[in-house]
């Protein structure tokens, strides 16, 4: 069924298969998801799309830099009828959070939700409260701007599971949503839910026993290792690295109709998983190296399983 | 540069390693007649190949083994011998003096740019001689590489104006000359393809061939007893099918160019146990000979989806993305080559065992065998008539 939302989505917003793929399999990977791009380019939509499509309670949140905790967690109000102090939840309580321009909001906040995020469970005022399953948080940021922006530090990136590049579309692209940016538009309002959250539920379950050949693992930790190895790499990829690389890679294969993993499931996700938690040598970065050029060759060097 | 000249050895250590090896295996030495029409292609069986390398056995062995221990491309380099054969060989047929690019001032260089656009363009970097970032690396390759494609650089210019490239982003300290560094022994590869469909490796074959006649006789004559010449081939299940001897030589070439290339122990491994299986009689396809059998048929199935299509499969490429590189030079051996790499994914990957996979997957291989063999004969007959 996962498969039928990719098309669906696919079908609506225009070149924007392999985003949508990666952050379905970032939901089935139980982890969060990072859309960057210049504005202008459907992060939103096509968060928004995808939230459509599944069944679930969709929040969004736009960062500004006065926004405080309390305002993504939530906090307890006094209620003038009964007397007494009554939580208010914020909107981190949903399942699926669209977090725009993350980059804008304090590192106060920032941290308030990425711990959220990460424990899956948020303490208000010493009561602690499980998020309700599934959970994740799809953030975005625009790289470009450096006035009245937080950058996330590298320690907070590394808690999504995937940095999503959205770039521009091709000249083919841009055509079609000039000619259908009102139909699509409208398709995204009119979305009717394909799965529902019991449906989502079994699909990370599906996903989490999808095989692992003992020669994938040692593909990743290669291909994770490698990256430590890189001259231009100051900071490679961590275990949590690899964990995720795995993750992604079951959920690729499981939105690909497939039981099982193949090099080609790591190679997919092994950009969007890495590239964010690899810091490279001032020199290097300076020179204009990117992360995703540094994996891409170590793609190009770790052999594949053999024979 | 360093990596050029060592490929261009590299290209032709085989062959260098049977001449020097030429005297001292009377008891292995099997006279290679030409087995084609004088005057015609050479279409050589993979037993010709095989009964070369047999032929060569054991200095040329000896040889790989140092080249696949040697680890750095100095120690490959010492051997002059292959250098100067490969010199001469490339630049009686194709013109193409790879040596002399290395010893060339920039300004030699440019002047062997054919086309104006791009020497002018490289002019101009060579004299600002400012930062080149690896966007603008990417673009100039690329630009470079198109006007080689389209025919208006020459493969010698192509390979002058990577030269220069190469040597502006090293001034700049830039990682990026590597990158620019594989483009030339691509470009090598291309020209020595160019120059084998011209029969240049034909021509190498046949002078190996009058060699080892001349080589055979010295034997006779000196009443040394020679051993079997008998030449077992491989097992019908596993037997290599007939492609031409440039193909398959090519094959070898690329696997030693890739392996100096990119320093893979993965490839070098392969090539190692793939020199194992050839000098064992019968032995199994490929050296997986202790690999299981569907393993074994897709590796063999590859090598001979290599000698067709002339793609070769690097060492991080992966099954699917194999498959989607040939896709469209195999014709009609693509159905059965995509049906067994679905068999060793499901067996690789998936844990999917039993009899029934294995002989699904021996189907989808016998098939490919028994297709490339009517491909090969309808070459040859196009060829004869």
């Amino acid at each position: 069924m996962i498969s039928v939302v990719v098309e669906k989505a696919s079908s609506i917003l225009v070149e924007r298969d392999s985003e949508v793929r990666l952050i379905l399999a970032s939901l089935l990977a139980r982890g969060h998801a990072l859309l960057e791009g210049v504005p202008g380019v459907a992060k939103t939509y096509t968060a928004k799309t995808i939230a459509s499509l599944l069944n679930l309670t969709f929040k969004r949140i736009q960062m500004t830099p006065d926004l405080l905790p309390s305002d993504v967690t939530g906090g307890f109000v006094f209620d003038q009828k009964t007397g007494e102090f009554k939580l208010r939840k914020g909107p981190i309580f949903a399942n699926i959070l669209l977090v725009d321009e993350i980059n804008r909001a304090s590192p106060r906040t920032q941290s308030a939700l990425l711990e959220a995020m990460q424990e899956r469970q948020v303490t208000v005022e010493g009561v602690t409260m499980p998020l309700e399953e599934p959970f994740m948080v799809i953030a975005t940021q625009n790289p470009i701007e450096f006035e009245g922006v937080f950058p996330l530090p590298e320690a907070q990136l590394d808690r999504f599971i995937a940095r999503i590049p959205v770039g521009y579309p091709s000249t083919k692209g841009f055509i079609e949503i000039l000619r259908r940016a009102d139909e699509i538009e409208e398709a995204i309002l009119n979305l009717k839910p394909i799965m529902s959250r019991e449906d989502v539920l079994e699909a990370i379950r599906g996903a989490s026993s999808v095989r692992v050949d003992d020669s994938i693992y040692e593909y990743i930790a290669r291909i994770v290792e490698e990256s430590r190895r890189h001259p231009s790499v100051k900071l490679g990829g961590s275990p949590r690295a690899g964990i995720a690389i795995v993750r992604l890679a079951k959920a690729w294969a499981y939105i690909s109709n497939r039981s099982y993993v193949i090099p080609d499931d790591v190679k997919a996700v092994a950009i969007p998983a890495l590239a964010h938690r690899i810091i490279l040598n001032p020199e290097y970065e300076v020179e204009g190296v990117k992360p995703e050029a540094v994996i891409k060759e170590v793609l190009g060097k770790v052999p594949v399983p053999r024979p | 540069m360093l990596r050029l000249i060592a490929l261009t050895m590299l290209v032709f250590i085989l062959p260098v390693s049977a001449l020097a090896s030429q005297s001292s295996q009377a008891d292995s030495v099997e006279v290679l007649e030409s087995r084609h029409t004088p005057g015609f292609p050479g279409i050589l069986n993979v037993s010709s190949i095989s009964d070369l390398l047999k032929v060569a056995s054991p200095d040329m062995r000896r040889a790989l083994e140092r080249l696949l221990e040697c680890g750095t491309l100095e120690c490959v380099e010492q051997d002059e011998l292959s250098a100067r054969i490969v010199q001469s060989l490339l630049y009686n047929s194709t013109g193409f003096n790879v040596s002399s690019l290395n010893t060339m001032n920039n300004k030699e260089l440019l002047s062997l740019i054919n086309d104006t656009s791009i020497r002018g363009l490289l002019e101009a970097l060579n004299t600002t001689g400012g930062y080149v970032s690896p966007s603008d690396v990417d673009k100039l390759v690329a630009t470079l590489e198109d006007a080689y494609r389209r025919g208006s650089l020459s493969p010698q210019a192509y390979m002058a104006a990577l030269e220069i490239l190469k040597r502006i982003i090293e001034r700049t300290g830039s990682p990026e000359s590597s990158y620019v560094e594989r483009k030339q022994v691509e470009a090598l590869r291309d020209i020595i393809v160019e120059a084998s469909k011209r029969g240049l490796l034909s021509e190498l074959i046949e002078r190996l061939s009058a060699l080892y006649r001349e080589s055979q006789a010295l034997s006779l004559s000196s009443n040394v007893e020679r051993g079997n010449l008998e030449i077992k081939g491989p097992s019908v299940r596993f037997e290599l099918p007939s492609v031409s001897s440039d193909i398959v030589l090519l094959f070898l070439l690329a696997i030693l160019a890739s392996l100096i290339l990119f320093n893979s122990q993965r490839l070098g491994a392969l090539l190692g146990s793939m020199l194992g299986s050839i000098t064992k009689e019968g032995g199994s396809v490929g050296g997986l000979g202790g690999a299981p059998l569907v393993p074994r048929l897709y590796w063999s199935s590859v090598k001979i989806v290599e000698g067709v299509s002339g793609v070769v499969m690097g060492v991080s490429t992966t099954h699917r993305e194999y498959l989607a590189d040939v896709q469209s030079r195999l014709g009609n051996l693509i159905v059965p080559f995509e049906n067994l790499t679905l068999s060793y994914e499901l067996y690789r990957y998936a844990g999917l065992r039993g009899r029934e996979v294995e002989e699904q997957a021996l189907r989808f291989y016998n098939e490919l065998v028994e297709l490339r063999g009517r491909r090969v004969h309808d070459i040859g007959r196009g060829r004869e008539s």
